[in-house]
């Protein structure tokens, strides 16, 4: 539906954006982005809510727009430099990336990594923001039907949809799961105020932060693992597979396998951003669970590398977890609804501006909307031109002695950790649940579930008890809303649907077709 | 799984715990649930308005892991014994964490500089490097950089401590 | 010798240099300011303390209030501002340099948390500003007007969800304060908190809630859209949105009010001509043309009560808000 004036105010918004002092923000924005990113801990909202004070001093707000968007997308890519790197995400969005990313930078593939995530990044930042251009008003609306049942209905789906997290072993899988939905329940209960396992500290009281999570199960405890290991490795740098290929730094192979997870994940963190409360992590572990299947279904044509370095696994969630942030500026330009915390942020900086987002700001302030959409296409061209080079400074990271690397990594861990909360407690906090991962490790439980265990649970049990509050009681409004009906019936399909081959074949005695069945459990 | 390790297949990972520990863990898990699941009659649960209320999820999780805690040992106890891999050493990992325990408490008296650039420094060191010099350059490099950068440029403060920088 | 030290984030650049002093601890009697001066925000950066503490730094520093001296912002997040009240009562005692800002959301964090401190256990300086609550629904509710609601609640207590913030918190006591005024039994309000305003505007929105309860600058641009309907608001003086002025509380016929008010307070015992210091630089402060700019930028209502008259407010506040908890039924 391109309308002519709708390209017409884009063309404006793209004079405003291509002024040399708003490209330099950009340019300023995405350096800074990546730098942040790649700290286990400080994210893009943290990083544009400290820089707020700076623009008061701007005269007119879109170059802070300008560079609050490059800082959004350097951010999010410097989180998968290291969830590739070093196996240490810094933020849950780049979880999904860490499980195939690092396999493949340990085969020697870093470079590929980088580049499908890269490019992956650019493809879906640029096809959602031209969604984010022509639909935005209807995406906005449809977002806010949305009620409590629906939403519950939703976490109800990604948490059957996620199974393939689980790894190889179900009952390790599920425990890891139960521990994340176990620390998710820590601190005040939002609905009753009751304290739950709290033990008498004031500092449960706000529940553990995800951020800590993260970097205790992932870098603290993977340097706890190396430390414990040291004698019988040798400390030799990771080998690197040749430098560039006439098709860039992926082969022919790489991009036939990238592009359609690049699409799909497109698909899925468009729509998640815009719902409230979907964010960016869902999207990409589900496109992370897509892929997995996708690539056992397919297993015939090239070997299912999954576990072991697919490309199609960092291709996916990198994809998706971009697409979720043209998703997520949906609500938050047409209904004034963050429905993230890098949203939130933004929103208080529209206000610090005397912008107010919501139905009349396309009316009230076009310039300025088209402008940032505009900065959108830029932040995301730039981050593609910056990183397809960097990518040989990154992989010289895989060459730094390992005591320095890990020593190195425990200091940014920390310095995370102290920056969210400025005290030694919360370093404590990520010691013990990196402690709680060493051991994982030894005992081979899957690290994801936990952190999926942390976001979901306490939206999925919020949402719960919010629909049983509104309707009495009555239990029965899960399946009487259309809408969450079809979400829920979505979520027993996601559960039968993958054995339904299967059992047909059986029961017509004949081998099962590999068809195309994108949800649902396996093994 | 380390950078400098030997690729692992996925699909043919060991555990690399004996079974022994594997059922000391899965004791834990049971006592830990256990524990936890009775501690959900101490949730204070206002009577009202809200059917399900503060206590229905906790007991659903914990129940759910005190069940599959009980799995987990089952699965332990039958499975055949298999003994440690002997190449596994428990200083190191212990050492770390005794230092972060350290670095928690002595950051905020010491100050960022100091206690960050011993920290990597100690680490460095408990993580098989021998070369003192280069180390120390390394900690006080990176210490400061990130001092400077937080700082100066992120408006984040970082405690000073007896530097008074 | 207590040793205040600077942790949390967010200082501006010039500032950067001021902590160091804050390591030379324990103060002189009645020599206020003897060094740089911090404000304790307890809450993440972004919110509305932080907003009021940053703005003031602003104008002192702009005025030079402060001379020869620094003013810093420092956060101390966590349980509703718990942990930075515990701290400024604790390791700030009898220090006048270290100013915290507060207001009513502390004083419910504090009776849910079960805390032993309250506000009362600091010396307050001055409240500075408060902002008036409004009561919203969707545009196409049948609730027309205060008086439908109360009626429908009154009816059937069960029939009206209340939507707004952080359980115990401004909102909520809106929603109790109202019923109490109409007479109804609080302990049937049926209320569900969301965390910041996006989502509870959302859950208006989406009509999964009766009624939505917030500042007013949450809602505003909803209810220029025609998108919500103002049913009152719950200041004394009416409020003008796109033109038209909204009905109070007590214009609708309840004789009620709720002010989300800040103040500033200063730690426990500190010395009393330090005290009379901080009050005469922050009078000045509020007094200054640009703190009055700031407060209409923002739309925050001047509401400045010193020393005496600040203590009395508070503790007046702090009984009524533990008492509405208990009947809302949530302590």
């Amino acid at each position: 539906m391109i309308t002519q004036a709708v390209f017409g105010d884009l063309m404006h918004g793209f004079g405003t954006v291509l002024d040399p002092m708003n490209l330099l923000w950009a340019v300023l924005g995405v350096t800074l982005g990546m730098l942040v990113g790649i700290l286990p801990g400080i994210g893009p909202a943290l990083t544009i809510a400290l820089l707020l004070p700076i623009t008061f001093n701007f005269s007119d707000p879109i170059g802070a727009f300008i560079m609050f968007a490059g800082i959004y997308y350097g951010a999010m890519y410097g989180g998968s430099t290291t969830s590739i790197l070093i196996n240490t995400p810094g933020e849950s969005a780049s979880v999904a990336t860490a499980i195939e990313g690092h396999k493949m930078a340990l085969k020697g593939r870093a470079r590929a990594a980088l580049a499908t995530a890269a490019i992956g990044s650019f493809v879906a930042g640029t096809i959602s923001t031209v969604l984010l251009t022509f639909v935005a008003k209807p995406i906005g609306n449809l977002a806010s039907q949305f009620q409590s049942t629906d939403y519950f209905a939703i976490t109800l789906l990604a948490m059957v949809a996620v199974t393939a997290l689980v790894g190889h072993s179900l009952v390790r899988g599920l425990l890891s799961l139960t521990v994340g939905l176990f620390i998710g329940l820590i601190g005040l209960d939002s609905l009753s105020g009751a304290q739950r396992y709290t033990f008498g500290t004031l500092r449960l009281l706000d529940g553990v932060d995800v951020v800590i999570v993260i970097v205790g199960l992932f870098a603290i405890g993977e340097t706890l693992h190396v430390a414990s290991k040291l004698r019988s490795t040798p400390d030799r740098p990771a080998v690197l597979e040749k430098g560039r290929l006439r098709t860039g730094y992926l082969s022919k192979n790489d991009w036939k396998r990238s592009w359609a997870p690049w699409l799909r994940g497109t698909a899925l963190g468009f729509p998640f951003g815009a719902i409230p409360s979907g964010g960016a992590e869902v999207p990409t572990f589900l496109s992370y669970t897509i892929e997995r299947r996708r690539a056992r279904k397919a297993g015939r044509k090239h070997p299912d590398e999954f576990g072991d370095g697919a490309i199609e696994g960092v291709a996916g969630p990198e994809a998706a977890n971009n697409a979720s942030f043209s998703g997520v500026l949906v609500p938050l330009l047409t209904l004034g609804l963050p429905t993230s915390a890098t949203a939130a942020v933004m929103l208080a900086a529209f206000q610090i501006f005397n912008v107010q987002p919501g139905p009349q700001l396309f009316e009230d302030q076009g310039t300025l909307v088209w402008t940032l959409i505009a900065s959108l296409y830029i932040g995301n061209l730039i981050l593609l031109i910056m990183n397809l080079p960097l990518i040989q400074i990154w992989v010289q990271v895989l060459k730094v002695p390992r005591p320095l690397l890990y020593a190195g990594i425990l200091v940014f861990a920390c310095l995370g950790v102290y920056s969210l909360s400025g005290s030694g407690y919360e370093v404590l906090m990520a010691l013990l649940i990196g402690v709680v991962g060493f051991f994982m490790r030894k005992l081979d439980f899957p690290i994801a579930p936990v952190i999926l265990g942390v976001i979901l649970g306490p939206t999925m049990e919020e949402q719960f008890r919010r629909s049983l509050v509104i309707s009495n009681g009555d239990a029965s409004v899960f399946f009487t809303r259309p809408l969450s009906l079809i979400i829920i019936i979505l979520t027993v399909l996601a559960l039968f649907v993958p054995y339904l081959p299967r059992i047909v074949a059986r029961i017509r005695g004949t081998q099962a077709s590999r068809d195309r069945l994108t949800f649902g459990e396996d093994d | 799984m380390s950078t400098t390790d030997e690729p692992v297949k996925a699909s043919e990972v060991e555990v690399e715990a004996s079974r022994l520990v594997r059922v000391i863990a899965a004791v834990v898990l049971v006592v830990l649930s256990g524990t936890f699941l009775v501690g959900v009659f101490d949730i204070r649960s206002p009577k009202g308005f809200d059917p399900a209320g503060p206590r229905f999820f906790p007991l659903l999780v914990t129940s759910a892991w005190l069940l599959l805690s009980i799995g987990y040992l089952v699965e332990g106890l039958r499975s055949p014994r298999t003994a440690d891999k002997g190449d596994r050493s428990w200083f190191e990992p212990v050492a770390i964490s005794a230092l972060l325990v350290l670095y928690a408490f002595l950051v905020v008296p010491l100050g960022y500089l100091i206690a960050t650039a011993l920290l990597f420094f100690v680490a460095a060191r408990v993580l098989g490097s021998r070369q003192v010099a280069r180390d120390l350059i390394v900690a006080v490099v990176i210490t400061a950089i990130v001092y400077i950068a937080f700082t100066q440029f992120l408006d984040i403060s970082l405690p000073e401590g007896v530097l008074g920088l | 010798m207590p040793r205040s030290v600077i942790i949390a984030a967010g200082v501006t650049v010039s500032l950067l240099l001021s902590g160091c002093s804050a390591l030379e601890g324990g103060s002189v009697a009645g020599d206020f300011p003897s060094r740089n001066v911090e404000i304790m925000v307890p809450a993440a950066p972004g919110g509305g303390w932080d907003l009021t503490a940053r703005q003031l730094q602003h104008v002192i520093q702009e005025d030079d209030f402060l001379p020869g001296r620094s003013l810093s912002v420092v956060n101390v997040t966590g349980a509703g501002g718990a942990v930075g009240i515990s701290k400024l009562v604790t390791k700030n005692r009898k220090d006048p340099h270290t100013l915290m800002i507060t207001g009513l959301v502390m004083v419910g964090a504090l009776t849910l948390n079960q805390s032993k401190i309250t506000i009362s256990d600091t010396t307050p300086i001055a409240t500075l500003t408060a902002e008036q609550e409004v009561l919203v629904v969707k545009a196409d509710s049948p609730i027309k007007s205060l008086k439908d609601l109360v009626d429908k609640y009154q009816a059937e207590p069960t029939s009206v969800s209340w939507g707004g913030g952080t359980i115990g918190g401004t909102d909520h006591i809106t929603a109790g304060t109202l019923v109490k005024a109409a007479g109804a039994d609080p302990s049937k309000v049926k209320y569900i908190s969301y965390s910041g305003g996006g989502e509870a505007t959302a859950a208006i929105l989406s009509g999964d809630v009766t009624v939505g309860i917030s500042g007013l600058s949450e809602f505003e641009e909803q209810i220029t859209a025609g998108k919500m309907r103002v049913l009152a608001t719950t200041g004394s003086e009416p409020m003008t949105v796109g033109g038209k002025q909204l009905p109070t509380l007590k214009s609708e016929g309840y004789d009620a009010e709720v002010l989300n008010w800040r103040a500033i307070v200063a730690p426990p015992d500190i010395p009393e001509a330090d005290r009379q210091r901080l009050i005469d630089f922050i009078s000045k402060a509020n007094s200054s043309p640009e703190w009055a700019e700031i407060r209409k930028k923002q739309g925050w209502t001047e509401f400045f009560t010193t020393g005496d008259d600040a203590k009395k407010f508070i503790a007046d506040e702090t009984t009524r808000v533990e008492a509405l908890l208990k009947e809302l039924g949530i302590v």
